[in-house]
Formats: structure tokens, C-alpha cells, sequence
């Protein structure tokens, strides 16, 4: 297996430190990573989050979508 | 066992400071009357919105930390829902973790801010000094015209050139004052609006009660 990521390896989250232990909200610029195009949540296969930390993320996410700072859609 | 509240909230961007600071005063005694207390009230930042609120595509982000009982964020939304230039807004209880950290930036914050607010209240203070004197001022220029004018009328035959310079150069000082004061002047029309605000919104929860009844 030469990069790629396919079955067996392990995808790094590189804009979350593996020992987060709450993510804001309000921090719009830190979400914007992690949802599609669509404005959907980007799916834990994809970003190889923790189950723990896709929570606290797709709660802020809904949360950042609620007060207006997320999209619920885009285009 | 206080819990500590974070609310984020959209004021309209129509609102000018005094809309927004009113709008925060009108929160904290809310909050204060729930028994709470406000850790901190601030703008957070105008911003463009995800999407469309109300009709409106941008929005003045206020954020208040408060200590009070579980009673707080129904109360706050409530009371939130009533005040017409609050577009959205969303109350949230900080975890335990999150909540020290909270707190500690607030202490940080406080200090480092606790002159810049100080500062602020005295230009504000300062600003309406300078209102009152320049009303003041103008209700004298307007005696002084009006004597003016009288003489003229009285002598009008008498050194026309000299009392008409005058008089025009006296009008057009009443003419700036006004416009200096248009704004400052508005500052207690503002108040009365908020007044009123409060005095609407008990009648629509007396209306909405009597829906509900």
C-alpha cells in the first residue's frame, strides 16, 4: 500500500490534536474543515476522527448552524 | 449550583451602539432578576450570516457569560424572543472542562479590559455633556436671533447691509447646531423606544397567554 488509503491505514486528522477535549462552536474557521461542499458533515470514514471527537464536532457543527455562522446548505 | 450559560446573540445590523448596549442592559436585568450574574456582556463581532435571518444577510454577534440556576435559558429565550432587534439567538450551558477555561479567559479578559471600559463610559459621558451644552447653546443663539430679528424689523430702514450679515451668519449657526445635535438628540428617543419594547412585550405575552388560554 504506497499513500494511499485504502483498507489498513489509519487517516490522520490534521487540524484536530488527538487529545481535544471540547470544540467551540464559534470557531468557524476550525468547523469549515470538516463540512462538504454541500455544507453537509464531512462522514468519520473520511476523516478518520475519533467517535468521541466526530461527536463533540457534529455538535458543534449543528450547534455553529443554528446561531447562523454554518450553512445547514449550500449551492 | 449555578451552571454557567453562554449566549450568543444576533442584533439586527440596523442597530447603532446605544441599540446594542440597550439591548445588552435590557439581558443583564434579565438575568439579574433570575437571580443570576452577568460574568461578561460584549460584541462579539459583525458579521456576515450563513444564511439568510429574517430577511437580513449580516448580523451584530453579542455574547454574554452568565452564572445563574437551571431557570436562566428559558427565561433569557423568552425574554429574547420578545426584543425585536435580537434576529437569533441560542443559549448554551458549558461543559465542565470547557467551563474553567471559560472562566479563566474571562478573568484574563476583565483585567486587561477594565480600563478600555472605563475609558468608554467616560466618552460616553463626555459625548452627552457635550449635547446638553450644545442644546443649550442653541436655545441661546435662538434667543439671541430672535432679538435680533426684532430689532431689525423695529430699524429695518437702518444699516441694512451690517444687520443682515449678521442675522444670516447667526442663522446659519443655529442651522450646524441642529445637525450636531440630530444625533446626540435621538439618544433619549432611543431610550423611550426600549421603554416601549418592554411595554409591547408584556402585552404580547398577555396576548400569547391569551391564545394559549
Amino acid at each position: 500500500m504506497r499513500g494511499g488509503y485504502g483498507r489498513g491505514r489509519r487517516r490522520r486528522n490534521k487540524y484536530l490534536k488527538d487529545d481535544v477535549v471540547y470544540i467551540d462552536y464559534k470557531d468557524v474557521n476550525l468547523l469549515q474543515h470538516f463540512i462538504l461542499d454541500r455544507g453537509k458533515i464531512q462522514p468519520r470514514r473520511t476523516n478518520g476522527n475519533s467517535a468521541k471527537v466526530q461527536r463533540m464536532l457534529s455538535r458543534a457543527i449543528r450547534r455553529a448552524r443554528e446561531i447562523a455562522l454554518l450553512p445547514y446548505t449550500t449551492g | 449550583m449555578p451552571n454557567l450559560y453562554e449566549t450568543l446573540l444576533i442584533v439586527t445590523p440596523e442597530a447603532d451602539d446605544e441599540g446594542v448596549s440597550a439591548v445588552i442592559g435590557d439581558l443583564r436585568t434579565t438575568i439579574e432578576s433570575d437571580g443570576g450574574t452577568v460574568l461578561q456582556a460584549r460584541v462579539w463581532e459583525r458579521r456576515k450570516l450563513a444564511y439568510m435571518v429574517k430577511g437580513k444577510t449580516e448580523g451584530i454577534y453579542v455574547i454574554i457569560h452568565a452564572d445563574g440556576g437551571t431557570t436562566l435559558p428559558a427565561v433569557l429565550k423568552d425574554r429574547m424572543k420578545l426584543d425585536e432587534s435580537i434576529i437569533r439567538s441560542m443559549v448554551v450551558r458549558l461543559s465542565d472542562q470547557h467551563e474553567i477555561d471559560v472562566r479563566q479567559e474571562i478573568a484574563e479578559r476583565d483585567q486587561a479590559g477594565d480600563a478600555a471600559v472605563i475609558e468608554e463610559q467616560r466618552a460616553a459621558a463626555e459625548r452627552r455633556h457635550e449635547a446638553e451644552a450644545a442644546a443649550a447653546a442653541m436655545s441661546l443663539d435662538e434667543i439671541v436671533a430672535a432679538e435680533e430679528a426684532e430689532a431689525e424689523t423695529a430699524d429695518s430702514d437702518n444699516g441694512d447691509l451690517g444687520d443682515d450679515g449678521e442675522a444670516e451668519s447667526s442663522d446659519s449657526d443655529n442651522g450646524d447646531l441642529g445637525d450636531d445635535e440630530g444625533p446626540t438628540v435621538e439618544t433619549p428617543p432611543v431610550d423611550e423606544s426600549a421603554d416601549d419594547v418592554v411595554g409591547d412585550s408584556d402585552e404580547s405575552t398577555a396576548d400569547d397567554e391569551g391564545k394559549e388560554g
